[in-house]
């Protein structure tokens, strides 16, 4: 005798048609056993046809809305070609992101009045630019704009790693150069990272950037709030997964871990405190840690550390821990 | 030409002609998978934008691909992927469905109307994960396989929620079955 169970599971394998010869006999005999069985099996089937109709009548998206509201996300040169007059297809792409067109041309015009900002090895910086934007400027980074910034164009050169919070202004896209990259915006905040020969990162945390490496527009990518893109050395940009949740903590004062193991824990705070870590013993580095931080110490971070994950942390030399059970 | 062989020539040639030849042509359906899993038009529209956003990333990367299957698979991760996102973030896991339109102003196919309203409320009202695996199966004619693959959930376990959905729509629309 077949269970019920069973013959439900059969009878789901009939529907999907994804049910063997053996199967099928087993259902058919099971079937013809008794006229309630049959009643049951058809009951099944009539629900499974009747539900075809459920959504027959959803609501139809307007695909030219869509479309000129893709295009306008885009901006790509899509509408540039049907627009002619230059002003106006910046009010056309308001609030929306501009892919660089000619890049470079900002900073090879201007080169006299540049206003540089510089953090050293200890120091961030929090800085108001002349249209209002506020950026955050990491350790060991370097800003620069030229004189006429806020008037004619909002072209700033990254070396490092900045916050920017862009004031809004349609008419005059704010553009970050850092490294082989070019991000370009209208109001909206992201975090770059171009430290040296590394590749440039960019997250985007609010609103929509276009970021693009040496082909400008054709290689551009539009990234949304909430995700990544890096762009290696002579390579177009590329999205990818950003799973560090302590990404913005050098400018938050926060750090914070969830269930993750020890070795990333430390690479944070490594991060964030531009100290070394050694470690004896590498089983310690899977452990698993959860933890928050705000404006944290190291002092106290070591010590939270060390009675949490029961380890201990020995100074070494300066700025390099050792770790050990 | 076939319509997929028509796109990938236009993807060589012009790719913002094949941008808008793709987006006119497969919107709709994105919207729609997305739709069933979410509905609320609204949203399922900003997550049909993202959709042919991130086609447009990764346009020098599509010259294998069969459009529509794609096409139809990025609509779906998008909707499970912002379900799962709501419920992490605690959020309503499930949009209302929108009002019922008035019925009475269509006079003649009200029955029909009706109906469909009804299945589809009965569809919309069965708990979260089994309407989930239920319109997967029903109407983005997933595989079980498929399916327990994208939820992270056993073939078995998708094969007892296909039944219960059918057993729970049965009771719901009982007078539509007799």
């Amino acid at each position: 005798m077949l269970s019920n169970d069973h013959i439900d599971t059969l009878i789901a394998r009939e529907i999907e048609g994804e049910i063997t010869a053996e199967e099928m006999a087993q259902l058919q005999s099971w079937l013809e056993a008794d006229p309630a069985n049959q009643a049951y099996y058809e009951a099944l089937k009539d629900t499974w046809d009747l539900a075809a109709d459920a959504y027959s009548d959803m609501p139809e998206p307007d695909v030219a809305r869509n479309w000129q509201r893709f295009t306008e996300n885009l901006a790509t040169p899509v509408p540039l070609r049907v627009v002619t007059r230059r002003n106006s297809w910046w009010r056309l792409a308001a609030a929306a992101v501009v892919i660089v067109a000619a890049a470079g041309l900002a900073f090879t015009l201007i080169k006299n009045n540049r206003q540089t900002i510089l953090t050293a090895e200890a120091d961030k910086k929090t800085y108001t630019l002349p249209d209002g934007s506020r950026v955050f400027l990491n350790r060991n980074s370097q800003l620069s704009y030229n004189g006429r910034f806020g008037d004619d164009n909002r072209a700033v050169q990254l070396e490092g790693e900045a916050f920017f919070e862009v004031a809004a202004d349609a008419a005059n896209p704010f553009i970050v150069t850092a490294g082989a990259s070019q991000t370009k915006v209208l109001g909206t905040s992201f975090v770059i990272k171009a430290y040296n020969d590394k590749p440039v990162q960019l997250d985007v945390v609010t609103g929509k950037v276009a970021f693009s490496g040496k082909k400008g527009e054709d290689g551009a990518l539009v990234l949304t709030a909430g995700n990544t893109a890096i762009l290696q050395r002579d390579k177009e940009p590329q999205q990818i997964k950003n799973s560090d949740p302590n990404f913005m903590a050098w400018k938050e004062n926060r750090l914070y871990f969830s269930n993750v193991p020890l070795y990333k824990t430390l690479s944070a705070i490594e991060d964030y405190f531009n100290i070394k870590f050694s470690v004896a013993d590498r089983s310690l580095l899977t452990l698993s840690y959860t933890g928050t931080f705000d404006n944290p110490s190291l002092p106290e971070v070591l010590d939270v550390i060390s009675k949490t994950a029961e380890v201990k942390i020995v100074e070494e030399e300066k700025d390099v821990y050792r770790i050990s059970r | 030409m076939p319509e997929n062989a028509r796109l990938q020539s236009l993807l060589q040639e012009d790719e913002h002609q094949f941008m808008e030849a793709l987006f006119k042509t497969y919107f709709p359906l994105v919207c729609k998978s997305i739709y069933r899993l979410i509905p609320d038009m609204a949203t399922a529209e900003d997550l049909a934008q993202e959709v042919f956003i991130k086609i447009w990333n990764r346009r020098d990367q599509l010259s294998e691909v069969y459009f529509k299957a794609y096409l139809h698979r990025a609509a779906v991760n998008m909707a499970l992927d912002h379900i799962d996102k709501n419920k992490r973030r605690g959020g309503s896991p499930r949009e209302v469905s929108p009002e019922v339109e008035d019925l009475r102003s269509t006079a003649p196919t009200v029955h029909v109307k009706e109906t469909k309203q009804r299945i589809r409320e009965a569809v919309d009202q069965l708990p979260e994960k089994c309407r989930e695996i239920f319109i997967l199966s029903r109407f983005e004619e997933m595989s079980y396989k498929e399916i327990a693959q994208h939820l992270q959930l056993s073939v078995k376990t998708v094969e007892n929620q296909m039944i219960t959905a059918l057993k729970k729509l049965r009771v719901s629309l009982k007078e539509f079955l007799e």
